[in-house]
């Protein structure tokens, strides 16, 4: 399971730890039950502040999302059955992704085939 | 005597020259990317060559000092002569070999790292941290065998092998240190959700034999500062000895856990694997075993001094065997091992 955070984003990036989370969780992509990394293995592996990840780990868990376990870890909690994401939110999302994505890659001018295997690298190095 | 100031001379510019063109050859074979045969023979063969030269350097001494004895160089006496010349060419052979080290060159790396890897990032992955790992480790044990020459001149330096032990362990530690440096700030970047555990790089072995060690570390201080055992000579008291084996034993283990949740960004499946490997090498062969055995030299130290010396003669025979399992981080049998994809899985992959 891949966490991508961009500091330079409006949303702060405990709140992007949080939604992504929240999301994988939700839709079972994050089977109840997984332990999430550590404090200081996740902030390490994304070069932020501890601080910055714990603060991210408590919202998830004041909304319920994830339970810690004092030096067991924190756990992704059961959150009943996991709808998954459904064929019409997983086209949706992905269209809008893709039009970002599109977006900015006409605006580096790269051409349709620059664009695919800039998007099969990224699909095989996340 | 002059003789003797002549032959002296010839060795010292022989030996100065011969440490020059090593680290020149290193660098050269370095930036070619390339490592010839003659390359391996001089690292491979360098240690037994020593031993070859110190031994020829006895043979020589003994019959030039009874020469000497008898009257001084007389200058005719060819097997003498001969002995020099052989021992000088095999003197120069073995500083070249050691200039090579020196430069940090590691010859094996490469091919280890071929059999251990399959694809070309992930090789050179790993025989960066091979070429990293292992001349520090040398290069520390080098110097710490050498300040304990340096500080026994007058026969009360500390010991040598502990010495070395404590120059290899440190010389490990410093290859892992450049991780500590803080990432390029800005810019995304991904990481993968997975756990990383100690457990997921280290034998259960391993640790315990740490921990063992550690125990018996506490036990020889409590024992030493209760005054339960007789102090069989003046050489000091065995606690701050058996606590500094708990000091290096909590330091491996801080390490090794450093090494583990050292920053890793998402990363394509077969680097992942290489770089599971390369952790599990720094934490099992790069920080545990140096460390053992540092902490069971320093424990048959303290064992001496408390008058314990069956104790102290098997934590020395610990310490040289674990020592003798990881003296070049234990990989040098894997160049006959099968290649690449038979490379065992790390458990955290």
């Amino acid at each position: 399971m891949i966490l991508r955070v961009d500091p330079s984003q409006a949303l702060p990036v405990y709140e992007q730890i949080r939604q992504q989370v929240t999301r994988m969780a939700v839709t079972g992509t994050l089977a109840p039950g997984t332990r999430l990394p550590t404090i200081r293995q996740l902030a390490a592996d994304l070069g932020l502040a501890k601080g910055t990840v714990a603060k991210a780990y408590e919202l998830l868990e004041l909304s319920a999302v994830v339970e810690s376990k004092g030096h067991k870890g924190t756990f992704v909690r059961d959150l009943g059955p996991a709808p998954g994401a459904s064929a019409g939110e997983v086209a949706d999302g992905l269209r809008e992704a893709a039009e970002a994505f599109v977006v900015a890659a006409r605006q580096l001018g790269a051409d349709l085939d620059q664009t695919h295997a800039a998007l099969d690298d990224a699909w095989r190095l996340l | 005597m002059a003789m003797g100031w002549a032959i002296g001379s010839v060795l010292a510019v022989v030996a100065g020259a011969s440490l020059l063109a090593g680290v020149w050859s290193a660098d050269r074979s370095e930036r070619a990317g390339r490592t010839g045969r003659w390359g391996r023979v001089l690292v491979l063969r360098g240690y037994p060559l020593l031993i070859v030269v110190i031994g020829l350097g006895v043979l020589f001494v003994v019959p030039a000092s009874v020469v000497e004895g008898e009257g001084g160089w007389s200058g005719s006496n060819i097997v003498s002569v001969l002995v020099a010349i052989v021992v000088t060419l095999l003197g120069a052979f073995a500083l070249f070999v050691l200039g090579r080290n020196l430069a940090g060159h590691d010859p094996d790396a490469g091919r280890i790292a071929a059999r251990l890897s399959g694809d070309e990032p992930s090789r050179l992955l790993l025989t960066r941290w091979l070429q990293r790992v292992r001349w520090r480790r040398w290069l520390g044990g080098f110097l710490g065998v050498l300040s304990a020459l340096l500080l026994s001149v007058d026969g009360s330096g500390p010991n040598i092998v502990l010495s070395g032990f404590a120059g290899i362990m440190l010389g490990s530690l410093s290859a892992e240190l450049h991780h500590w440096r803080r990432p390029d700030g800005g810019g995304a970047r991904a990481a993968d959700l997975t756990r990383r555990r100690l457990s997921d790089y280290t034998s259960p072995g391993e640790q315990w034999l740490l921990g063992a060690a550690a125990m018996g570390a506490v036990i020889l201080a409590a024992t030493d500062l209760a005054g339960t055992t007789a102090h069989t000579t003046d050489r000091g008291p065995g606690w701050p000895w058996a606590g500094t084996a708990l000091g290096v034993v909590a330091g491996v283990v801080a390490m090794q856990w450093r090494i583990v949740t050292r920053r890793r960004p998402a990363l394509p499946p077969e680097l992942r694997r290489a770089d599971d490997l390369a952790r599990r090498l720094a934490v099992s062969r790069g920080m545990a075993q140096p460390g053992l055995a540092l902490a069971l030299a320093l424990l048959a130290e303290a064992s001496t001094r408390v008058g314990l010396g069956l104790v102290a003669a098997v934590c020395w025979l610990l310490a040289v065997g674990v020592w003798l399992g990881t003296r070049r981080l234990g990989l040098d049998k894997l160049l006959s091992a099968p290649p690449a994809n038979a490379a065992p899985e790390p458990a955290g992959a």
